[in-house]
């Protein structure tokens, strides 16, 4: 009975193990396809692979939106979005498994923000495929979430809320003659971006515009005079202009990835009662791996993410024509991955290590009934399966930048350094642009 | 040992049994009401439909147009906007107002306007390819007395596993000859969409 249950645990972890390569591999195709501006090749990507998972179809989503195939990627992040929601129900099977293995055998259900900021996408969707109607269903559907979001806890001390997803919610709102809805998006998004260190980055200049432009169709005079003390104001274009929103989305966000502690401890540490000993080896075992000398008593092996560093922003204008201006920083998703990994980072290493805990009492016992032997293969699989949940939404951006501009009507070629784009200005109306710069 | 391998047999378990979900397919009457999601669906568009329609269809203005006219009023189901935060296909719940219209039979319903385009082409194509006893004549279409618009509406709350959703679809009748408003109604439900955490 002993070989074919031996065989089954053994077969399970190769099998589980594979099917983590390819989801790591896949990753590092669609990054590396996206850096190379090729969004086609990213959708080729996923041609041999059953998305069944949230990152799997939030990233075969977005790419099949930058690809052009609109239909597809609506599919996609539907499924995705389905799919978180069903995972808020957590399944207590695997919720087990990863006590005993790690936190990838978990069900992915999204970082806080993925959740949101598929909306975003799927609005951009809406917009490219001439659906404004339907963008405008996703800029409600993004201020439901920040709602729900923000009731979970104080948006000034963590991110509760999004002020680039308010903004971009009532731009949406405004282009529907929405305008209330769009002042209150409007006054979240200036109230969100003032806390800049939670969110990343701040007010876009054409927020303050905005506002003053809300205000006074709105007739709310106290505070359209109280905005024109802090910012200026733009009027509302002429007779054969319109607006456009330039959006535009640069670099690739930092990739999660697993932060591996790995030391032996050595049977002679006991002796070791201040722990200074063990500190030491483990400090100095950690680069060199062996101890001349010692016998290895168990090993240990802690991964926890980590988010590597970012690329520094690049200041970014556009041109139209004869017309040019600069583009803002308005959301920074690097910085955005990163406050959502360290707001639930003590949570992580509490599991990873009861995790370790664990795993050493099943070397532990092992040793104890079967043997050295068996400890030590227990000890090695228990390390060997050891790694930090490293999954996420790969494809985003790393920055978007924005601009509110006035042109005049008619058929309009963009240019963001080497990115451009075509779109039909209809005059007195507002028009959106979407660029991905790569 | 034999724990150990046992934990991991289980463990192979309960991998199996989530790669092992089998898809079912079974046929059900089209009017059977089913809430997965609890997002917008067929049963709401439909209740929500048949609820204003009843509605519409008491209040005094049919009984006035019939006095003035003598003829039951002709209705056309204009526009309906989405403003909730889900994608509602309204071609089917401007369907469905018609279906409760013409079942009601106290009005009468014409086609819409990228229907009567298609009605045109037809009797075009008629004019030349069929015979001249069948051909339908030009200038006899039935032109609307009032148009139905409206927009729907979607108020939630949430927390945790809960989620209210109150739908309400806001209508308006609209004598297209002088822009009076023969009738305001709404309609509305209230769903309650619960998720356990285990």
């Amino acid at each position: 009975m002993k070989r074919p249950l031996s065989f089954l645990l053994w077969l399970w972890l190769l099998l589980w193990l594979t099917g983590c390569s390819q989801n790591a591999a896949r990753d590092a195709r669609v990054r590396e396809a996206l850096d190379n501006a090729d969004p086609v090749a990213a959708l080729a990507a996923f041609d041999e692979e059953e998305c069944a998972s949230v990152d799997c179809l939030l990233q075969r989503g977005h790419v099949a939106y930058l690809a052009g195939d609109y239909r597809w990627a609506q599919r996609n992040l539907a499924a995705a979005e389905w799919l978180i929601q069903e995972h808020w129900t957590l399944n207590l099977g695997l919720e087990a498994a990863s006590l005993a293995v790690n936190d990838g055998v978990r069900d992915y259900g999204g970082e806080q923000f993925e959740k949101v900021w598929v909306n975003f996408v799927r609005a951009l969707g809406y917009l490219a495929a001439g659906e404004p109607w339907e963008a405008a269903v996703e800029g409600r559907a993004i201020t439901r979430k920040l709602t729900t979001l923000s009731d979970q806890g104080d948006d000034l001390d963590g991110y509760h809320n999004d002020p680039f997803l308010q903004y971009f919610a009532g731009l949406l709102a405004e282009a529907e003659g929405e305008i209330n809805r769009a002042w209150i998006n409007y006054r979240a998004a200036e109230r969100l971006y003032a806390a800049a260190e939670i969110y990343g980055a701040e007010a876009p200049a054409s927020l303050g515009a905005d506002l003053i432009r809300a205000a006074e169709a709105l007739s709310f005079n106290d505070d359209a005079a109280e905005l024109r003390d802090h910012y200026s104001g733009e009027g509302a274009p002429g007779p054969g202009e319109g607006e456009l929103i330039i959006l535009v989305s640069e670099g690739l966000i930092p990739p999660k990835y697993s932060e591996n502690i790995a030391f032996p401890i050595f049977e002679d540490d006991d002796d070791d009662e201040d722990g200074l000993d063990a500190w030491h080896v483990a400090s100095y075992s950690y680069d060199h791996w062996h101890a001349p000398g010692r016998d290895v008593a168990y090993f240990v092996n802690i991964a926890l993410p980590a988010i590597a560093e970012g690329t520094p922003a690049p200041m970014l204008d556009w041109s139209a024509g004869a017309w040019r201006g600069d583009l803002d920083l308005a959301a920074d998703l690097g910085h955005l991955s990163r406050r959502n990994l360290e707001e639930r980072y003590a949570t992580v290493v509490i599991r990873t290590l009861a995790r370790g805990l664990i795993k050493y009492w099943a070397a532990e016992k092992a040793e104890e009934k079967k043997g050295e032997i068996a400890g030590l293969l227990v000890n090695l699989l228990g390390a060997a399966t050891e790694w930090a949940d490293t999954r996420g939404w790969a494809s985003l951006p790393e920055r978007i930048h924005m601009a509110r501009v006035t042109l005049p009507a008619g058929r309009q070629r963009l240019r963001v350094g080497p990115a451009s784009g075509e779109v039909e200005i209809r005059s007195g109306e507002m028009n959106f642009l979407h660029l991905r710069l790569y | 040992m034999k724990r150990i391998f046992t934990v991991g047999l289980l463990i192979t378990a309960v991998f199996l049994a989530g790669c092992g979900n089998k898809t079912t397919v079974t046929r059900l009457e089209s009017d059977t009401d089913i809430d997965l999601s609890g997002h917008w669906n067929d049963v709401d568009s439909r209740l929500l439909a048949e609820k204003v329609v009843v509605d519409c269809m008491a209040h005094p203005w049919i009984g006035n147009h019939v006095r003035e006219d003598g003829a039951p009023p002709v209705v056309i189901v204009g526009a309906i906007r989405n403003k909730t935060s889900e994608h509602i296909a309204t071609d089917i719940f401007i369907k469905d107002l018609e279906r409760a219209f013409v079942s009601g039979g106290q009005v009468d319903v014409v086609a819409s306007m990228d229907e009567r385009e298609q009605l045109r082409d037809e009797r075009i194509d008629q004019k030349v390819h069929a015979s001249a006893e069948t051909i339908k004549e030009f200038g006899r279409e039935l032109g609307a007395d009032y148009m139905l618009i409206g927009v729907i509406n979607e108020q939630g709350d949430e927390e945790g596993g809960k989620r209210v959703i109150f739908f309400q679809a806001d209508l308006e009748l609209v004598d297209i000859e002088n822009n009076r408003k023969v009738w305001i109604g709404s309609s509305e439900h209230k769903k309650l969409r619960e998720q356990s955490r285990f």
